[in-house]
This record gives C-alpha cells, sequence and structure tokens, in this order.
C-alpha cells in the first residue's frame, strides 16, 4: 500500500502531468505525419528528461509512444497515409470512410478503440509483470543468458528481408557493443588508444543516429514531394452508444490479441493491427463491406495496436527485454534514470512501478481529451512544410546527441551511426537487431561469461538448467524455421521462373 | 545471373570479418580468469560468424538465378544512384561540420549557418526571410529551451565564447 502510494505522487504531481500532456502532444503530431515515427521523437526526446525526476521523465516518453501509436490513425483516415506503420491496416476501411463524409466518426471511434486497446493491456501488464518478474528472479546466469538470447534472436529472425541479413545485422550491432571497456576485467577493446572509445557507443546516441538521421537523408533526396487532398476541417465525433455496444467485444479480443503479439519479442504494432483487421473481418456479419468503409474495420486495428504498448512492456519490465526499437529506446530511457528494468525492478523500485502503471493510464486518457478536442490543430500539422520539419530534425540530433555525456565526439559518432544506419537500409539489412544489439550485447557477453566463471569454465552450466535449454532449444528451432521457410518461398519464386522461362521460349 | 548486390556485399562483410579478426586477435590484452574466456573471445567469436553469415550471403547470392532480360534491367545501376551519393554525403558532411562548429565555435554561432544550408542547398527554399526566420528562431528557441531551462549547457566554443 505504502509503495503503491508513493507510485501514486511520484505520477500525479503538476510536473509528472504536464510531462504527460507535452508528450501525448508531440506524440500524436509525430505519429500523425507520415515519415516520422514516434519511436524517433522519444529518441529526440530523451536528451531532454535529462533534468527530470524518473517518473516524469518516463512520463514525457511514455506520453510519445502513447499518443504517435494513436496519431497514427489521423493521416491514414484523412489522407489514406498510414502515419506510423501500425496504423498501416486503419488506411482499409478509415479512409474509404473518410471519403463517404464519415472522417469525424472514424476519427472518434479511432480514439476511443485506441484508448480502450491501451488501458486494457495494461490492466493484463499490472497482473502478468510481477508474476513474471517473480519467477524470473530464481533465474542465474545461465538462465539469463539463454533468455537474452531467445529474445535478440527472435528480432534477428523475424526480419523483413532475410534470416541472413537480420543476423548480419545482430552481429554487427553486437561487434559495435563491444567496443570500450571490457565489462569483466576492464580492459579496453577495439579503442584503438582513443580515450574517446573507452566509453564505447553511447546507446541513445547510436539510437539518435540510426534513427533520425536516415529520416533526414530521405526527406533531402525526396524534397519535391508533397502530401495533397486534406480537408482540415474536421472534427472527431464520439461514436453513439449503439455503436460502443456493438463492437464492445470486439474491442475486447483485439486489445487482448495486441496485448499477446506485444509481448512477443520482434512483432509489434503492424502485426497486431492486421490480424486484429483479419479477425474483425471474419466475425463480422458482413464482412463483404470490409474495405469500402465499415466501423468495425478501423475499431479491430486501433484497439490491437495501442494495446501493443502494454504487452511490449511487460518483458521489457519483468525481465530487461526490448521487444521492439520503441522497447528499447526506452530502456535506454529507464537506464538513464536509474531504473534497471528486469526482475529486481518488481523488487527494489516498486513504488517507481506503481508510478508507472498510474502514468501510463494517465497518458491514455490524456490522449483520448487530446486527440478528441485538439484534432482540427493536429490536422494543420500535416500541412507543416518537410524542410523546416528536417531541419529542426537535424538541430534536435546534434543537440542531443552532444547533451548525453556533454561530449562533441558523441556529435560525430551520432553523424557516422546515422549514415551507417543509412546504408544498412539501402542494403535491406534492417537496424532494428543493430540497436537490439547495443541494448542486449552486455548481458548476454557478461552472463555467458558469469556462467562459466561459476563452473571454472564448463559449458554443461547451460545443458544442466531446464530453462536456458529450453530457451536455447527454441532459439535453435526459430532461426531454422525461418531460414527454412526462406528456403521453401526461394524454391517456388525459382521454379515458377523456370516455368515462365519454358513458356516464353516455346 | 547471380545477384551481384548480395556477392559484392557478402565480398565486403568477409573482408570486414578479417580486418576486426586481425584487429581483436593483435590489440585485445589477455586478460582472463583461466578456464575461462577472456576480453577476446566475443569479439574473435563475433568476427567468425560475420565472416561466416558474409560468405553465405555471397554463395547465395552466386547460386541465385534470374531471368537474363530481368536480371540486365536489375543489375543496371539506379540512375538516381550518383545523385543520392552526392546528396547523402554531402549531407553527412555538414553533420561532421556541425560537431566542429559546435566545438570550436559554439551552438550559437554554428546553428543559423547549419540551418541556411539546409534550407538553401537541400530544399532550395528561395524566401530569404522564411531561411532567416528559421535560422534564428531555431537556433534561439532550442538554446532556450535546453540551456536556459533544462541547464544543459550547450557548448559555448573553444575559438570565440560568444556567453
Amino acid at each position: 500500500m505504502e509503495a503503491l502510494l508513493s507510485g501514486l505522487s511520484m505520477a500525479i504531481n503538476p510536473e509528472a502531468i504536464l510531462a504527460v500532456i507535452i508528450g501525448c502532444v508531440v506524440g500524436i503530431v509525430i505519429g500523425a505525419i507520415p515519415g516520422l515515427t514516434f519511436t524517433m521523437g522519444i529518441v529526440l526526446l530523451l536528451p531532454l528528461t535529462f533534468a527530470l525526476p524518473p517518473i516524469p521523465a518516463m512520463a514525457l516518453l511514455l506520453g510519445v509512444y502513447i499518443g504517435g501509436m494513436t496519431g497514427g490513425s489521423v493521416s491514414a483516415i484523412l489522407l489514406g497515409i498510414p502515419g506510423t506503420p501500425s496504423a498501416a491496416a486503419t488506411v482499409l476501411d478509415g479512409h474509404p470512410m473518410a471519403k463517404k463524409g464519415q472522417a469525424g466518426k472514424a476519427l472518434g471511434m479511432a480514439v476511443i478503440a485506441s484508448v480502450f486497446g491501451g488501458i486494457i493491456s495494461l490492466v493484463v501488464m499490472m497482473l502478468i509483470s510481477s508474476q513474471l518478474a517473480n519467477l524470473a528472479l530464481k533465474f542465474g546466469p545461465a538462465e539469463i543468458f539463454a533468455l537474452v538470447v531467445f529474445g535478440f534472436a527472435t528480432i534477428c529472425g523475424i526480419s523483413e528481408s532475410s534470416v541472413t541479413r537480420g543476423l548480419i545485422a545482430g552481429t554487427l550491432g553486437l561487434m559495435v557493443m563491444t567496443i570500450g571497456m571490457d565489462p569483466i576485467v576492464g580492459v579496453p577493446r577495439m579503442t584503438f588508444g582513443s580515450t574517446d572509445l573507452l566509453q564505447g557507443v553511447d546507446l541513445v546516441v547510436a539510437m539518435i543516429g540510426m534513427f533520425a538521421i536516415p529520416q533526414v537523408f530521405r526527406a533531402f533526396l525526396h524534397r519535391d514531394e508533397e502530401v495533397g487532398g486534406l480537408d482540415t476541417n474536421v472534427k472527431a465525433d464520439l461514436p453513439t452508444w449503439r455503436e460502443l455496444r456493438q463492437n464492445f467485444w470486439l474491442m475486447l479480443r483485439c486489445a487482448l490479441l495486441g496485448t499477446g503479439i506485444g509481448a512477443v519479442p520482434g512483432t509489434g504494432g503492424p502485426v497486431a493491427a492486421f490480424l486484429a483487421y483479419d479477425h474483425a473481418r471474419r466475425f463480422s456479419k458482413h464482412p463483404e463491406r470490409f474495405g469500402s468503409g465499415e466501423l468495425a474495420g478501423v475499431v479491430g486495428p486501433e484497439t490491437a495496436n495501442n494495446a501493443v504498448t502494454g504487452g511490449a512492456l511487460i518483458p521489457l519490465l519483468s525481465l530487461g527485454i526490448p521487444g521492439d526499437p520503441t522497447t528499447a529506446v526506452m530502456m535506454g530511457g529507464l537506464l538513464i534514470h536509474g531504473l534497471r528494468p528486469g526482475p529486481l525492478l518488481f523488487k527494489e523500485n516498486m513504488p517507481q512501478v506503481y508510478g508507472l502503471y498510474i502514468t501510463i493510464l494517465l497518458a491514455n486518457l490524456v490522449t483520448l481529451v487530446v486527440q478528441l478536442y485538439g484534432i482540427r490543430f493536429f490536422v494543420r500539422v500535416l500541412k507543416l512544410p518537410a524542410e523546416y520539419v528536417t531541419t529542426a530534425i537535424v538541430v534536435m540530433c546534434g543537440v542531443g546527441a552532444y547533451t548525453i555525456r556533454n561530449s562533441i565526439f558523441d556529435v560525430y559518432v551520432m553523424a557516422i551511426a546515422g549514415l551507417f544506419g543509412y546504408v544498412l537500409q539501402r542494403l535491406r539489412i534492417p537496424v532494428t537487431p543493430v540497436i537490439l544489439a547495443l541494448v542486449l550485447g552486455v548481458t548476454i557477453e557478461s552472463e555467458y561469461r558469469r556462467a562459466l566463471i561459476m563452473t571454472q569454465g564448463s559449458h554443461m552450466v547451460f545443458f544442466e538448467s531446464v530453462v536456458a535449454v529450453l530457451f536455447l532449444g527454441l532459439t535453435v528451432m526459430m532461426i531454422g524455421f525461418q531460414a527454412f521457410s526462406a528456403m521453401r518461398k526461394a524454391r517456388k519464386a525459382r521454379k515458377a521462373r523456370m516455368e515462365t522461362e519454358a513458356v516464353l521460349s516455346d | 545471373m547471380a545477384k551481384r548486390t548480395d556477392v559484392l556485399l557478402g565480398l565486403i562483410l568477409v573482408a570486414v570479418a578479417g580486418g576486426w579478426i586481425t584487429a581483436a586477435y593483435l590489440t585485445i590484452p589477455e586478460a582472463n580468469i583461466p578456464g575461462t574466456p577472456g576480453p577476446q573471445a566475443f569479439p574473435l567469436l563475433l568476427g567468425l560468424a560475420l565472416a561466416l553469415l558474409g560468405g553465405w550471403l555471397a554463395v547465395s547470392g552466386l547460386l541465385h538465378r534470374t531471368g537474363g532480360e530481368v536480371a540486365a534491367a536489375t543489375e543496371q545501376r539506379d540512375p538516381g544512384f550518383l545523385q543520392e551519393l552526392k546528396v547523402v554525403g554531402t549531407g553527412f558532411g555538414l553533420l561532421l561540420v556541425y560537431g566542429f562548429g559546435m566545438d570550436k565555435l559554439g551552438f550559437l554561432l554554428i546553428t543559423p549557418p547549419v540551418v541556411i544550408v539546409v534550407l538553401r542547398l537541400f530544399f532550395r527554399e528561395r524566401s530569404w526571410r522564411k531561411i532567416l526566420a528559421n535560422a534564428v528562431g531555431l537556433s534561439i528557441g532550442v538554446y532556450l529551451v535546453f540551456d536556459v531551462l533544462l541547464q544543459a549547457h550547450l557548448p559555448k566554443g573553444d575559438w570565440i565564447q560568444l556567453f
């Protein structure tokens, strides 16, 4: 009870409430603008939080996360362009609704569904996280190593381009992680005598570079593209009670679906949204209406993608494993403010955990109010010229990178990370595993070596633990399955090509 | 016809891995607890993993076959490649200059010129009123938020200390 009251006082005070409001507004704006991601927004705002206490700092970042996830529906509905990847499924029925003159209804229902999904996932997170953390407290170095390798390999393996490219990305990220001081014996590694590199590559600096700078380069290259056809005279209409009743069970099912998907590393908003859309269509009395402006086609994906926010925080808070780039950035934020995610967080910082729960609830409620009544303003933001937004991003990147450690060297690292991130994207090598390697790599190496130190170098420690064997086995199976699927797909494509060539040559 | 990009990328990764392994072997001191992996172990393992993955990428690129005409078309250099190289290279250079300028001149002196270059050179903005308003407004705005409000202390510069 004492911890709850303490958490309440950390979250319900003018500083924290203001941080949530600012975070939600910034998040909705960033989420609404196609091409900007709320992950990038969180990364750029992270340096702003250094002067804040932990809970208001996380309130700002969580506000951006939740607001951003909701804000993606604005351009999805009005422009037919998803503001965030998670809003891609919302386009399918949201934009047709706008074309039929029902934009206000779609926007209003989208925000109600989003907040409902966010709150349900918060409840699930509160129920499950502490249980999971208690279980994880019994883990030793071998179990932690196996668990983190499983989470990391899952993300590398589930890569939009190929398993090989995903693993290459993970390996490159781990290599960058080793630069600096060895975590066990403290000798310099790959620093080549540079004192600046002794501290290694800072996670936040790398994230600013790899998420924001490629976006800047793309804006430079596509400066002539404009977004048009936007009606700025629109407001969000609250759904009727009948519409809410009709969609209540759909919202509940999609909220649970989104929470479950969010808890699995490597998935996230887009997967949850499309699965929810498909579910909504299958269980609808009128599936033939989907795609031409059916309200349930907006309800399903918007509930699920916001439910992902709570689900993704479950493995982050209880196990210290971020499941996607956004929670990886959140982890960076927690670490900077002295809160180490993982089982010990629930043992040693329970008031702060309650503070986070209350903050998430507040962020959902603030998003509801801000988006319902501020929609006219957000719609105008969509017309902001890209050049001014990009210029501001360039300045924020420079400042953000510098203020982490008051180091100009970090500004250079940010630029190099940005170029590296851009080149990787052009080569269809995913960036997410690189970032996750920087987050999880230290744990992977340290726990591996600690396990061996405890057993005087015997690798049997990884095979004597049921949990370790389970997770290592799942890792091998998962990568093997992904590789097998990719090979089968390539074989089918080759066969189809050969058949086409045979037909053409006849 | 092989997937040329994958072959080239694979070979580059193998070369990078070779350099990494050499550097790790020669520069990381041995300081391990007997019987357990030392500080060299992980970097060497990662170098080996990258070499294997790069090699596999190159081999699978060589084994990949496409239709002749289609392959010829897709293997041609993208006509915008040189333009992309120029823009990205210049953008990267500008970021390095921004860092150098922050160090030597300070945030308030280097930021306006950088904003002007971005708007004029990259976005071809013609209105000098808008350019200057952005340059000054953004610089002062960010300075007030970070340095004054949040006490984050932006760089003052080694050569000229404006404030």
